[in-house]
């Protein structure tokens, strides 16, 4: 006899847990850009402006994050058939704290508040231990074994190492004591960006792209060497710094070592699109678009990257870098989550809305299509505001005059993308509110 | 294809491309390619459901000594995909061209997190549990017709 009690494949969390990260999120775009507009161009002098610095944590964890704890206890009793431990209480908690938190931490940065900087930071971290604390376990209980699992299991754990990186830096920065080499705000960023975020992409995307696209699945190989190669490359980087290297081979480790990470984002971005062009779906809906900006700017971020190393000086130091990281963080994480926001929202709707319907076996309630949950046409008109502030965010790097324009866009984008997500909630309550009527 | 998560997964494929070809068809306005389109694809769906519900999901339940578990929420699963299937038939009917494809949109994004469970989790199951009796079993899913 097999005990199945533990597999379980309906455990859908309830509608809120996770559309309350998946709505809030845009409007810290929005509030990015806001804080963007009134620190002017003269921020965007260097990457170590300490506005540009808030500025960036409200982006990628207001943003970036609290999409993506909301999409993972979405995807893992999918994926891996394992719910997230307690999931109502810790969902709540860590939005809490992260909304709370990312705010204050961000906007403590920019305004040289220690006080804020030290409450954000603590309210962040705590979010950050709790949802990769959950997940972890969460992860450790599934029985699949896919390229997926394992991508997701590394990027948490990326996601671990970054925060305790993080919490390090805050430190420094309110004076407690301890150095703040900047080869340690590299590696902050490496683990965040590359471990965390990219490896979390391409572990849903060995999922989602061949399933919403019908394209062939990933080749077997990469899929499966690719975050741990990434992961095992940070962890050496790592080491190289925290070990006492000599000079001349930490050199020769750092640019072998960057060197494959730029390999490994470009060739996850080529496969993708080579997958892409072969898809078995011919209608390009926006998910679709949304993928294709995001892996062009993947492949153009490490273009950017060579193009740092051929630099004399090399290092990555003025505008550069900031072309580099608005390239990989709006053009490639905030492109793939807002596309997948369109896929993942409006089939929510319809699947809780119909299992109302099954629930009450009320079947003269409708239940809107997919189509029908947000308008096709904002999508679109979102579309082209996101890549219009993507090509105006790019332009104003070179002539910061443009900077204003550039976040209005992208103010403009993320506010119709918060206003698009809305009324899918709203045609979730109105359907709702009209089978009531039905069955009254 | 002796295993029986080769065998149902390239089903589960077979279907996906039927109704992706049958979207087209519909996006291009096609309405004759689109009634072919259906029914080849209704006939392949239905077939691999039956598979399942009569054959796959009785050997799994028999093993594991409940007919409440996993293969009870497919099941469920799949009464919301022929419900589905029934909203698209009825709206390429009537020539709507919005609603078909906003119906075929959801039915594919049910039908890709319904594979995925299966894919992931149980077919790999059936296999470690149904080994002894796997020859038989996949002869009896291979011979099936709706």
């Amino acid at each position: 006899m097999i005990n199945l009690s533990r597999l379980s494949l309906d455990r859908t969390p309830p509608l809120w847990v996770p559309l309350q990260f998946m709505a809030v999120a845009p409007l810290f775009g929005v509030l990015f850009a806001g804080v963007m507009i009134l620190l002017g161009p003269q921020v965007l002098v260097s990457r170590w402006m300490p506005g540009m610095i808030g500025a960036a944590h409200l982006l990628v964890l207001g943003y970036v994050a609290i999409v993506m704890f909301g999409a993972m206890q979405q995807m893992l009793p999918v994926v891996a058939g394992s719910p997230v431990p307690r999931g109502a209480i810790t969902s709540r908690l860590s939005f809490m704290l992260l909304t709370l938190g990312t705010p204050l931490l961000g906007i403590g940065l920019v305004l040289h508040r220690p006080f804020w900087i030290a409450v954000g930071g603590v309210l962040v971290l705590g979010s950050l231990g709790l949802f990769t604390l959950t997940a972890l376990i969460a992860l450790a209980r599934s029985q699949a074994r896919g390229p997926t699992t394992q991508a997701m299991t590394l990027a948490v754990i990326a996601l671990l190492v970054t925060a305790a990186l993080g919490g390090w830096l805050a430190g420094g920065h309110l004076g407690l004591g301890w150095p703040l080499p900047r080869h340690m705000t590299d590696l902050h960023l490496a683990w965040g960006l590359l471990g965390w975020v990219a490896l979390l992409v391409a572990g849903a995307a060995y999922q989602v792209v061949p399933m919403f696209q019908m394209t062939p699945e990933y080749p077997a190989l990469p899929a499966r060497l690719h975050a741990p190669l990434v992961f095992a490359i940070l962890a050496v980087l790592t080491l190289t710094v925290l070990l006492p290297v000599p000079a001349a081979a930490a050199k020769v480790i750092n640019m072998t070592g960057s060197g494959m990470l730029a390999a490994l984002m470009a060739g996850f971005a080529g496969i993708t699109l080579w997958l892409q062009s072969r898809r078995r779906r011919r209608n390009a809906d926006v998910t679709v678009r949304f993928w294709h900006i995001g892996m062009v700017s993947l492949l153009a971020a490490v273009l950017v990257w060579v193009v740092i190393q051929l630099l004399p000086g090399r290092g990555l130091w003025g505008i550069w870098a900031l072309v580099l990281a608005w390239l990989f963080v709006a053009g490639f994480a905030v492109s793939v989550i807002n596309g997948m926001l369109y896929k993942i929202v409006p089939f929510l709707v319809w699947l809780h809305l119909n299992q109302t319907r099954m629930r009450s076996s009320n079947f003269a309630m409708r239940v809107p299509n997919m189509h029908e949950v947000i308008p096709l046409g904002l999508t679109r008109l979102q579309l082209r505001l996101h890549l219009a502030a993507l090509v105006a965010g790019l332009t104003a790097l070179a002539w910061p005059g443009l900077l204003i324009p550039a976040m209005l866009l992208f103010a403009a984008s993320n506010g119709l993308l918060s206003w698009n997500l809305f009324t899918g909630i709203r045609c979730y309550r109105a359907s709702l509110n009209a089978s009531r009527t039905t069955t009254g | 294809m002796d295993t029986i998560q080769d065998f149902f997964t390239a089903d589960h494929r077979e279907c996906d491309y039927r109704l992706a070809d049958l979207e087209s068809a519909i996006a291009d306005g096609d309405w004759e390619a689109a009634d072919t389109g259906f029914r080849e694809f209704h006939h392949d769906m239905e077939r691999h459901l039956q598979r399942e519900e009569t054959l796959l999901f009785p050997a799994i339940e028999t093993v594991s000594g409940s007919a409440m578990g996993p293969t009870e929420v497919m099941r469920r699963e799949h009464d919301q995909m022929r419900a589905l299937m029934d909203e698209i038939r009825i709206a390429k009917d009537q020539r709507d061209e919005n609603t078909t494809l906003g119906v075929i949109e959801t039915l594919m994004t049910m039908i890709q997190l319904h594979n995925v469970k299966e894919e992931q989790i149980l077919y790999p199951m059936a296999d470690r549990f149904l080994q002894t009796q796997r020859g038989g079993l996949m002869a009896r899913v291979k011979a099936l017709e709706p």
